[in-house]
Order: structure tokens, then C-alpha cells, then sequence
């Protein structure tokens, strides 16, 4: 017969067999088990051709989150429910290539003449052409505020934030100063640039998404990109257009308002830092008392150490819009610290 | 360091329970078939089950996770949207390998001129032998399968992907040549064959014979 002095190769190569290993049904089952009964010997033989056939795998197994199963099912769901879908799988790489362009004319053009539009330092009066009324925007401990403004874009505000934005946007840009966090999807408009002012720092996009951390009591500021392409630029740097920075998707800037000090990571995991949007709180090596920050900032309480722990350890792990009992409880357990709540207040002390 | 999050059933288990119990027992070309008629069910029961399969492939032609994402993304949406159009099936994972393994292609070479370094050198289907059901002690055995492993991703990288695809995945030639874009079924049986014959030269018989001693009974 046929496989009579197979060698475990000859097998490997045989597609009746590969099937058999990979589909058996009651067919080849039948078959193998016949030919193993009348072929004793080459009961061993055939197991390790099995064995080899069944232990192949990828030596990289990359698997997806579970925000990240989520995220793209959304955006599925959210884009083919939207009309002009059919339109846009054709025409995209088109649009693509037309709006990449367009933004960084913008961009260009914009950074060039902008302190003609802007006076740097004065973050309210950031529409000087008309004398636009201003509002503003804020949030206490343990709020967050969404909001849609006017030209359609999308804000949210984290906890003890502040936006400052004109009742209405002028002709030419849409200024607004942020102080503390927010995500922003900026609505496109490439004749208006979007320009955000946020502890001296300039961030200028056209139609785009990212989020801005820049609290008052930390000399860091961050701004991370989620779609789009973003502009920004220590606002002291002036017109010099060569000092600002192009950030795209997945990019990370830093600067330290004391030194004045920029970096770029780019194409970076910046998951972390626009999940609170999503009601996710995401540490990776964080100091204590910055988390201590945090809880008191979404969940409106005082948190207090009573007795001295060490400033350098660090803390990793993830609250997915979990109680403050539930923060608490996971803190409490990975700093060995225990916890009591009077009112409003949070006190952490070693047993 | 100490992660405080805790998960024990997978998300597509928690969202999904429903689609799952529909769909589990059923054949490829039913599910197709609701899932063209409009079912959400069928669609969800798609995503959940090849969304982690894609995403595993994906990253064999590129590390960029979001690459990957924003191209299952537009997988899906492209099905979705234009499913009324779309052929039956008897397969929907040859399907989905098959149309995303293009759209990687074309998407990659487009970013030729992007610094994609920062990933380092791609995974290129490179293969190991797992061993979770045959728990290998012996010294001698473990140093031969560390050696085959060697011995298969020496192979090229065409040879290592049509590998995966013929013992992992579980494609026969004539969906693989399709994949892969080859003209002829043949052309896939030939790359196989060849893959094999460079493996046997590397690797003597007798080697393979000795090779994890520790069978599995046969299943039936």
C-alpha cells in the first residue's frame, strides 16, 4: 500500500494525513485506524508525524486587550451606521492624502502668522479680532463634563478642570485655554484651526483627536494623539517655526513648564493616558501619592497618610469604573496599607 | 509590581454569551448566510470568534498594533457594509485570511518610506513547537526539538508562513495557494514539499524517530 514505508516526512507531506490530524471525521478515522491495525509497527512512527503536525504553532502570540476587542467593534458599528460609509471605503486613501496636505498647509501657514492672530501669553483674550464674549467651562472634584461645542467638537473635561472658550468662534481659528485634562475631537475645519492654550504650551490641529494633561500643581504636561495630526510647541519658542513639533497618531509629547524641556516618544502606547475618558483609571509605575492625586480628584475625597510609607515604590494595575471602595480595597492591598473613611475623608495608615 | 485588575471570563464570553450559543454548533455557510441576511447576531458571533485570530495573524506580517486594529477595522467594515454583495462561503476564516492577508500586503507597502523600525524585525511566522500536552523531561528530547525549531525557521519566510497555514491553521493547498496568491494549487503543494525536504536534510530521520517520545493517544 501507498503509505507502506512512509518515512515521518513522506507523512508530513501527505495532505489525506495532515487532514486526518487536523479534521478527523469518521471517514479518515476509519482509515487510520484500519491501517495502524494491520501496521503495528508503524504505530510510533505515525504518532510523532501527529505529535509534530500538532505542536507547530506561532512563536508570537500577540493577543488583543479587551479594550481593544471593544474599540474596534464600536468604531465598526459607528461607522457602518453612518451614510456616507460607502462612499468613503472608495474615496479614502483620496481624502487622505487630500486632508494630510491641507492640515499641514494649515498648520504652516498658521504657525507661521500665528502671533499676529494670538497674543502668546494671555490664554483668555485668545481671539483678539472681535471682542468675543468669553465663558467658561469647569469641573469640581469628582465631575466630568462632556460637551459639544459649537463648530461640533467634542470635549471632555476630566475632574477639577477648566476650559475658557468664546461664546463664538471667530472667522478665522477657534482658540480656548485649557487648564487641567480633557480629551478633545476636534471637528474639521480646515479654514478654522483649532488652537489650545494649556501652561504654555501651544497645541494647534485642524481635525483631529488627542488628549491634554496639564494639571496646576504638576510642571508636566502631556499631550497624547489618538487620530489626526497635532502641532505643538512651547508657546515662549515664538514664530520659529522649526522649534515646534509634528505629532501624529499614537505620539506622546512632554514638557516641563519649569525647564521648559520638550520630548517626543513616538508611536507609543498611550492607551493609559486617555483612558479616564472611558471611566478607567491606569497606573503603570506610579508613585503613590500621584495616585492619591487621582482618587481625589474623580472621587471628590481627602486622602490622608498616617503613617510614613516609602516615596519611591511603585504601583501598576488598572480600576475599570470600579467604586472608590473597590480603589480603595485594590490600593490598601498592594501597599500592605490598611484604610478607614470618616465623611469625606480617606485615612491610610500601616497596621 | 502588582496588577490589580482582575478578569476571569474573556470579554467576548461576557458580551457575547448569546451569539456564541446561537452560532457555536453551526456550519460555516449558515452563519455566511445570516450574517448576509442582516443578522446581528451571525456578525457579532464573526467578530468575536476571528477578531483574536486576525489579530494574532496580523501581527506576524507587522508589531504595529494599531496597524493591525485600524486593518481588522476596516475588514469588518467592509463585510459589514457590503454584505449583501458578498459570495457564500464555506469557509469564513480562508475568507477573512484571505482578504486580510491583501489588505496587509498593500497597506504595508505603502509604508515603505515610515519609519516602522522602532518595531524592530517583524515576527515573519516564526514557529516553535509547543509541548503542552507532551511535558518533555528527557534532556536528549528537549535538546531535538530545540533543534527542529531551529531547523524550521531557518526555512525562509515564505516556506514558515505556508507552514502555519498547512499545520496551524489547518488550510488545505488549494485554499493556501488562494491566500497566498499563487496561480496554481499546485504551486502551494510544491512549497510544502520543498519546505519539508530542506527540514529532512537539516534533520535525519532517525532524529525525528527519538523526537517527543511521549505520545498522545490517538483521538477518535
Amino acid at each position: 500500500m501507498k503509505y507502506d514505508n512512509y518515512s515521518i516526512g513522506d507523512f508530513l507531506e501527505d495532505d489525506f494525513f495532515v487532514k486526518w490530524v487536523k479534521y478527523p471525521d469518521a471517514e479518515s478515522n476509519y482509515f487510520w485506524n484500519k491501517w495502524l491495525a494491520n501496521n503495528p509497527q508503524k504505530t510510533k512512527l505515525v504518532s510523532r508525524a501527529r505529535n509534530i503536525v500538532e505542536s507547530i504553532t506561532y512563536e508570537h502570540i500577540e493577543l488583543p486587550t479587551d479594550q481593544e476587542f471593544i474599540e474596534v467593534l464600536e468604531n465598526i458599528h459607528k461607522l457602518s451606521s453612518s451614510p456616507t460609509i460607502k462612499v468613503r471605503l472608495h474615496q479614502r486613501m483620496w481624502f487622505r492624502m487630500a486632508a494630510t496636505f491641507l492640515i499641514l498647509l494649515g498648520c504652516f501657514t498658521l504657525f507661521y502668522f500665528h502671533e499676529d492672530l494670538i497674543p502668546p501669553s494671555q490664554s483668555v483674550q485668545v481671539t483678539s479680532h472681535e471682542s468675543p464674549q468669553m465663558m467658561t467651562k469647569e469641573t469640581k472634584k469628582g465631575q466630568k463634563l462632556s460637551m459639544v461645542l459649537g463648530d461640533g467638537t467634542f470635549v471632555k473635561l476630566n475632574a477639577e478642570s477648566e476650559l475658557k472658550l468664546p461664546e463664538k468662534f471667530s472667522n478665522d481659528n477657534r482658540s480656548v485655554a485649557l487648564t487641567g485634562e480633557a480629551y478633545f475631537e476636534v471637528a474639521k475645519d480646515t479654514t478654522r484651526p483649532f488652537i489650545i492654550q494649556s501652561k504654555g504650551v501651544m497645541i494647534m490641529v485642524v481635525g483631529t483627536s488627542f488628549n491634554i494633561k496639564a494639571y496646576p500643581e504638576k510642571e508636566i504636561v502631556k499631550v497624547a494623539v489618538t487620530s489626526g495630526k497635532v502641532m505643538v510647541k512651547d508657546q515662549q519658542k515664538g514664530k520659529d517655526q522649526t522649534q515646534s513639533y509634528l505629532l501624529e497618531r499614537n505620539d506622546l509629547y512632554i514638557f516641563n513648564s519649569n525647564t521648559r524641556q520638550e520630548k517626543v516618544f513616538r508611536n507609543t502606547d498611550i492607551t493609559d493616558e486617555t483612558a479616564w475618558k472611558d471611566g478607567i483609571l491606569v497606573y503603570k509605575k506610579a508613585l503613590l501619592q500621584d495616585i492619591f492625586k487621582d482618587v481625589e480628584r474623580w472621587y471628590d475625597v481627602e486622602i490622608s497618610l498616617e503613617t510614613p510609607v516609602s516615596q519611591q515604590d511603585l504601583y501598576s494595575g488598572s480600576f475599570d469604573n470600579k467604586s472608590l471602595q473597590n480603589v480603595l480595597q485594590g490600593i490598601s492591598f498592594s501597599s500592605g496599607l490598611s484604610y478607614r473613611i470618616e465623611d469625606k475623608m480617606v485615612f491610610f495608615y500601616k497596621k | 509590581m502588582k496588577v490589580l485588575n482582575q478578569q476571569n471570563l474573556s470579554i467576548e464570553k461576557r458580551l457575547f454569551a448569546k451569539s456564541i450559543s446561537l452560532y457555536e454548533s453551526k456550519g460555516d455557510a449558515e452563519i455566511w448566510e445570516d450574517f448576509k441576511n442582516g443578522n446581528g447576531e451571525a456578525f457579532n458571533y464573526i467578530y468575536c470568534h476571528y477578531f483574536p485570530i486576525l489579530f494574532v495573524y496580523g501581527h506576524q506580517f507587522s508589531k504595529n498594533r494599531e496597524l493591525i486594529k485600524d486593518l481588522i477595522q476596516d475588514l469588518f467594515l467592509n463585510i459589514k457594509v457590503n454584505r449583501k454583495k458578498l459570495g457564500p462561503t464555506l469557509s469564513i476564516k480562508f475568507y477573512l485570511f484571505k482578504s486580510f492577508r491583501r489588505m496587509i500586503i498593500k497597506k504595508k507597502a505603502k509604508l515603505t518610506d515610515f519609519s516602522y523600525d522602532d518595531y524592530g524585525k517583524d515576527f515573519d511566522f516564526e514557529i516553535t513547537l509547543s509541548h503542552e500536552r507532551n511535558l518533555i523531561e528527557d534532556q536528549k528530547q528537549k535538546e531535538l526539538k530545540e533543534k527542529l525549531e531551529k531547523a524550521i525557521n531557518s526555512l525562509t519566510k515564505k516556506q514558515k508562513e505556508i507552514i502555519i497555514y498547512y499545520y496551524y491553521e489547518g488550510f488545505t493547498y488549494k485554499q493556501i495557494a488562494s491566500i497566498m496568491g499563487f496561480s496554481k494549487t499546485e504551486y502551494a503543494r510544491k512549497l510544502i514539499y520543498r519546505s519539508v525536504e530542506a527540514l529532512k536534510k537539516q534533520f535525519p530521520e532517525k532524529d525525528l524517530l527519538i523526537m517527543l517520545l511521549v505520545t498522545k493517544p490517538f483521538a477518535n
